[in-house]
């Protein structure tokens, strides 16, 4: 029986549902609009798992590596000194299919974090094979230099073949294993510095610890080469700070002559587990053919055997990161066993280290943090979504008092009248559900595509991404909108059911005004218009002021368009007052109903608001979001582009550099250089200082080709410009050192982050000016007062702020008076060629960078193009934001256009009749056009004003929270120094999307008004 | 035969029918009716007869399939209705069985819009509501709305409404179908007072069914099977009612 009436509600709910399609459009556009938008966020998270794991994957070169578990001397039958013992772990991995490759090499002792307190002295305890290349350079380097001695397994394996994709220049090992004893591929980065290149012929000393102990244990006689020609001795090895004792080691100093350098190779770092290079990327390579047997089992013996293992990652799951890293998990634990019962190797215990597992647990916070502030920034647009679902359904089924009233007239019983309207709105409901799940899924992907404001790369198919919604997820999403349709559609009818069945029958109810949400939503406007206030005034952040940022856009938003939809609601009156004697409005004026009237006109209003403060926020936001990713990249580039030498040179030497790499490129379409600026970094004496200051000189051009930003200085473009005229910046550690006067800029930059706080002082005095003397420490010195101009954040190439703290800035004419006018070299070079933000320029950017980079002069370089790529591809200050704002753009102007269409068909439906009357007393179509048109578009475009203005609010109060997370995110990903958001105004795209909207509800104003105006009149008329 | 002196409006030739689905129902089939200056014109018939089609077709709601009209200098008949607001302006006023008014607009306001739509400005209309006000009796109303009045004096707002301007025939869809027989004698009182004022002559075409306020008109016209079957001049009762 209850299963007949359920199948009979259904039956007669599809064809209600049919009938009333025009009606039920208010609850299928709802619907699709809100299971569009909570679908797009969470595949879009999905999404961005897959993109961040696969984007960060791809340059794992070592996915596994095995050592031993135990350290030497503990449980020694767990570990074996035979190599091909070790080495025959590496057939048990490949017979797995998920393992692809295997081989051993030489690279670093051990690393038990079992055996010591905690993780960094694991580290410390784990060493690698240093090395010391015969030359004079050598002294210069900085950074530890480090071999590793790879097998024929590794050299022509899967591994090998990666391994030689990353040569930048020369070639990877000869395939014939017994050729590569004098052979050598250097890193990059360390050969730049030693002035080295393919063909040249190197001597290099190695040097590895054959024995470690507890300091003043060893003694010389215990310390001897164990091959003829290698040295030994005995040298600190590593500290164990936590017992407090030093450990010796006795070196084998091994000398390897007339290698050749085949090849330069790249590798970034990874950041592994145990925050460790997982990539062992900045050593040289060579084989073991290079190195006796003896040195090879001595290796092995001292803890320096690894296995290297290639996964095939096929077998990985892209769906999401919690799914790879299970996975991985299941995979390390069949492999290496747990703690209390390892697996056994023959009798070998191993330490299986999963270095792609390890990059994902550092991606997961941070894709966590990501993920955070994006659902933050959606929740007004999913808000929005549900708003005009519940508008619109509010109103089609207000729709629906009178056929309620009159089905009971005739008997019909509550419950088949519940269970029809139930059914009608279950099935509108659920088509409109399930095409916006479709949709939602779908456009994720162009979400995570976006990589400016409404701009999409089409990098995202690079990627293979399944982008899918869980099933509680989407149960949830169901739950929220299918599930809130049936709950209105529940009260309401259940609402219209209790009352009276004549009060149902009346056409129309007089709204009833909630006075305490009124006050509430007034209240909470105030405290919207307070963080705007405070976003303004930008003093330095507390709780309080830090609560206004993250909540305050929320309260505004919500406060805002319910107080001020109310306000639009004068709309026609303002028409009226404004047009009233005009012709336009002159003979239609009596009839202009105040919308005050009309709960349909309000919400309309209310929705207007809701939306274009959307829009209007998601396009300032977007645009400032796109500037503040150009300049984040121009900062970090400094110019199109920027050459680090391992020489200092002079401009006419970088020119010829230059001019010779252009020759080499296949380009078709060169640019040539337009002009040329370096930062020299020197050292000045200061008069009566007693102080030696670090110094930067920019060259002549670097107005032209050095990216400078107005919030580099204290006091913008002027100091700059004061440079040329004897005039010098200071980072904030200089002018503390340098006792400068401190003059305030007298204009704060709008982010908590970028204020120039660090040049406040507590009491007053100091220097205005300073006398430099040059060279710094001689007895002819030459000298130079200059005139301090305030304190400087950055400068160009150098986002780090740790240098530009340090140092004070002057321009080439003022070093040329210190160092009396001769031409000086510089290390640092900076190139103007194009403009950078064109395709062509951008892609001639990048090709001249590899080939300069081959240079062996050249240590670095870096163009704006591959900067810019790399902000994007991080997406930007925070990622995803430019696709999450597009999305809101997008979903809030169909909101506008889906809820005007909805709520104008539903207005005019229920004016047919005023129409009709107005037409049998004699009104024109212009007349009842310019009637109708102008009494909603009053209301529209008092609502769009009223919007624009509280987007403007929004925008800027939003720029706090933006700053807030913003700024976190670059510190996180390693800028020192943060770009400020300012906001940008783009008042001509606003126009347009704004007058966009306008023109397309206009449309649909006309096209319903004109239908409305079509009926048959006698009809309408009859009409009780 | 063509508009006389004193015929205010002619008829001929009307034809109207309507798709039901494949069938065709053939409403009005040649009708040919005049209304003379001041005459207040009772339009009787059985249900479905086409009382209501010939009155929207006069009245300019609904065309005619073939035949014409004329109305003072109007010729109309097949026009879109869309098309002839200008006759619905000047020449006729409506008065409909419920009083179509604008519920949120005042009774004042209700005749000064159709005023201000007729071109009048805002001064004139409003003197010429209460004028019209005055004449249907109401006068002391002017600020009310709609919903505060009752079924009579609405419809009285209504003729009021109907005679504001320069209207001159005023067409009245069963008038008095939603009021009790007092207040209905009322409206045709006001209607047989409207047309036979010498200072400002009225003529009334009245749809109804009842044969008592039929009888007080000037004429009876009976519509039978889409024709006007009977013309009785005195105004008593036609036999076939």
């Amino acid at each position: 029986m209850i299963f007949s009436t359920i199948i009979d509600n259904f039956i007669i709910g599809i064809r209600s549902a049919w009938l009333a399609r025009g009606r039920g459009f208010a609850v299928f556009s709802g619907v699709l609009l809100s299971t569009m938008v909570l679908s797009t966020v969470l595949a879009y998270s999905s999404g961005l798992g897959q993109v961040a794991m696969q984007e960060s994957i791809k340059e794992v070169l070592f996915d596994v590596t095995v050592q031993f578990k135990n350290e030497p001397g503990y449980k020694p039958e767990t570990r074996t000194n035979d190599v091909s013992e070790f080495s025959t772990i590496c057939d048990t991995f490949v017979e797995k299919p998920e393992y692809e490759d295997c081989g051993l090499m030489f690279a670093n002792t051990g690393f038990y974090p079992d055996k010591y307190n905690n993780q960094w002295e694991a580290t410390e305890f784990s060493k690698g094979i240093s090395v010391f290349i015969n030359r004079d350079e050598s002294s210069e380097i900085d950074i530890p230099l480090e071999v590793m001695f790879l097998d024929d397994s590794i050299v022509n394996g899967a591994i090998g073949n990666d391994y030689s994709s990353k040569v930048v220049d020369g070639e990877w090992f000869s395939d014939e294993f017994e050729q590569t004893s004098k052979q050598i591929i250097l890193s990059r980065e360390t050969a730049s510095k030693l002035d080295l290149g393919v063909g040249k012929t190197i001597d290099l000393t190695f040097a590895y610890a054959s024995d470690i102990e507890e300091k003043n244990t060893l003694t010389e006689s215990e310390c001897v080469p164990i091959t003829e020609g290698a040295t030994a001795n005995i040298n600190y090895f590593a500290n164990n700070w936590s017992e407090e004792k030093e450990f010796e080691a006795c070196y084998q100093n091994v000398p390897l002559n007339d290698l050749l350098i085949i090849g330069i190779y790249e590798l970034p770092e990874m950041e592994g587990f145990d925050g460790r290079d997982s990539n062992l990327s900045r050593r040289h390579l060579l084989t073991t053919k290079s190195i006796e047997s003896v040195h090879i089992n001595e290796l092995m013996r001292n803890d320096y055997a690894v296995l290297g293992l290639k996964m095939d990652q096929s077998f990985i799951p892209s769906s999401s990161i919690d799914a790879a890293k299970k996975r991985l998990t299941d995979l390390e634990d069949t492999m290496q066993g747990t703690p209390s019962k390892p697996v056994k190797y023959g009798e070998i215990e191993i330490r299986y280290q999963d270095n792609i597992r390890g990059l994902l647990s550092g991606l997961t916070w941070f894709l966590i943090g990501i993920q955070i502030f994006d659902y933050v920034l959606m929740i007004p647009v999913i808000l929005l979504s549900l708003a005009v679902l519940l508008y619109g359904l509010n109103l089609a089924l207000e729709q629906r008092r009178g056929e309620i009233a009159i089905h009971r007239l005739y008997g019909g019983t509550s419950r088949a009248l519940l269970g029809i309207i139930l059914a009608e709105v279950f099935i509108i409901s659920v088509v409109g559900w399930i095409l916006g799940y479709i949709i939602g899924i779908f456009s994720a992907r162009y979400v995570l595509d976006a990589i400016g404001f409404m701009e999409f790369g089409g990098e995202i198919n690079q990627f293979d991404l399944k982008l899918r919604i869980s099933i509680i997820s989407t149960a949830v999403i169901f739950v929220v909108t299918v599930g809130l349709a049936m709950i209105v559609a529940w009260v309401k009818t259940k609402k219209f059911l209790s009352i009276e069945i004549e009060e149902g029958i009346k056409k129309e109810t007089k709204p009833k005004m909630n006075k305490v949400m009124f006050l509430i939503n007034i209240l909470i406007f105030g405290i919207g218009i307070g963080a705007v206030v405070v976003s303004i005034i930008n003093p330095n952040i507390n709780i309080t002021y830090g609560a206004l940022y993250i909540f305050g856009p929320f309260l505004l938003w919500i406060g805002g368009a319910n107080v001020l939809g109310k306000v639009s609601g004068y709309g026609p009156r303002l028409a009226s007052l404004l047009l009233g004697k005009t012709p336009l409005l002159k003979d239609v004026k009596i009839g202009i109903r105040s919308s005050e009237l009309n709960r349909s006109m309000n919400q309309l209003g209310l929705i207007v608001i809701l939306t274009t403060s959307i829009v209007t926020m998601a396009v300032f936001q977007g645009y400032t979001g796109s500037l503040v990713d150009e300049r984040s990249a121009e900062m970090s580039a400094g110019a199109d582009m920027q050459i680090n030498l391992a020489k200092p040179m002079y401009e006419s030497e970088v020119k010829e550099l230059l001019t010779s790499s252009i020759d080499k490129m296949s380009a078709k379409n060169t640019f040539a250089p337009k002009a040329l600026a370096s930062l020299h970094k020197d050292k000045v004496g200061i008069k009566d200082q007693r102080y030696i200051a670090d110094i930067v000189v920019v060259s002549k051009n670097h107005r032209q080709v050095l990216n400078w930003h107005d919030q580099t200085f204290q006091q913008g473009f002027e100091g700059l410009s004061n440079l040329s005229n004897l005039g010098f910046t200071s980072g904030s550690n200089a002018a503390r050192k340098l006792d400068l006067a401190v003059q305030s800029s007298g204009e704060t930059i709008n982010n908590i982050f970028s204020e120039f706080d660090a040049f406040e002082r507590d009491d007053e005095g100091g220097f205005d000016s300073i006398t430099m003397l040059y060279p710094s420490e001689s007895q002819n010195q030459k000298s130079v007062t200059v005139s301090y101009e305030g304190g400087h954040k950055w400068i160009p190439g150098r986002p780090q702020s740790i240098l530009a703290d340090s140092v004070v800035l002057i321009e080439e004419s003022t070093f040329r008076t210190l160092n009396g006018n001769e031409d000086y070299k510089a290390k640092d070079w900076f190139v103007e060629f194009c403009d950078e933000k064109s395709k062509k320029c951008g892609d001639y950017l990048k090709g001249l960078t590899s080939q300069i980079i081959i240079n062996n002069s050249v240590v670095s370089a870096k163009n704006w193009q591959e900067e810019y790529d790399e902000v994007k591809r991080n997406g930007g200050l925070i990622f995803g934001t430019p696709g999450i704002l597009s999305l809101q753009y997008v979903v809030a102007v169909f909101a506008t256009l889906a809820s005007s269409v909805v709520f104008l068909s539903l207005i005019l439906g229920r004016r047919r009749r005023e129409l009709a009357i107005l037409q049998s007393i004699g009104a024109s179509v212009s007349q009842l056009s310019r009637l109708v048109i102008f009494e909603v578009i009053s209301v529209f475009t008092f609502s769009l004003l009223l919007g624009g203005i509280l987007g403007l609010g929004l925008a800027k109060v939003f720029t706090g929270l933006f700053g807030i997370f913003g700024g976190l995110f670059q510190l996180v990903l390693g800028s020192e120094v943060v770009i400020a958001r300012e906001l940008v105004w783009p008042w001509t795209q606003l126009l347009i999307v704004n007058g966009l909207i306008f023109a397309l509800v206009f449309l649909a104003l006309f096209i319903t008004t004109f239908r409305a105006i079509r009926s048959d009149l006698p009809t309408v008329l009859k009409e009780e | 035969m063509s508009v006389t002196t004193n015929n205010m409006l002619f008829a001929s030739g009307l034809k109207k029918s309507f798709k039901i689905g494949r069938n065709k129902l053939d409403v009005l089939k040649d009708v040919e009716i005049n209304i003379k200056n001041g005459e207040l014109v009772a339009l009787m018939g059985p249900s479905g007869s086409g009382k209501s089609t010939l009155l929207n077709i006069i009245g300019g709601l609904l065309k005619a399939d073939d035949g014409y009209i004329e109305l003072s200098d109007y010729r109309y008949g097949i026009d879109n209705p869309i098309h002839l607001n200008e006759l619905r302006r000047e020449r006729i006023g409506w008065i409909f069985q419920n009083s179509n008014l604008l519920q949120h607009l005042s009774v004042e306001d209700n005749i000064a819009l159709a005023l201000t739509i007729s071109g009048f400005s805002l001064k004139e209309a409003q003197e010429k509501s209460l004028m019209a006000l005055e004449k249907v009796g109401l006068s002391e109303r002017v600020g009310f709305y709609p919903g505060q009045l009752s079924g009579g004096q609405n419809q009285r707002v209504a003729i009021a409404r109907a005679i504001s301007g320069n209207r001159t025939l005023l067409l009245a869809d069963e008038p008095t179908g939603n009021l009790d027989t007092n207040t209905g004698e009322e409206i045709i009182k006001l209607f047989q007072e409207l047309c036979h004022d010498a200072s400002n002559t009225f003529s009334v075409l009245m749809v109804t069914h009842d044969p008592i306020l039929a009888s007080k008109a000037d004429r009876i016209l009976l519509l039978k099977d889409g024709r006007v079957v009977k013309s009785d001049q005195s105004g008593n009762q036609p036999d076939d009612i």
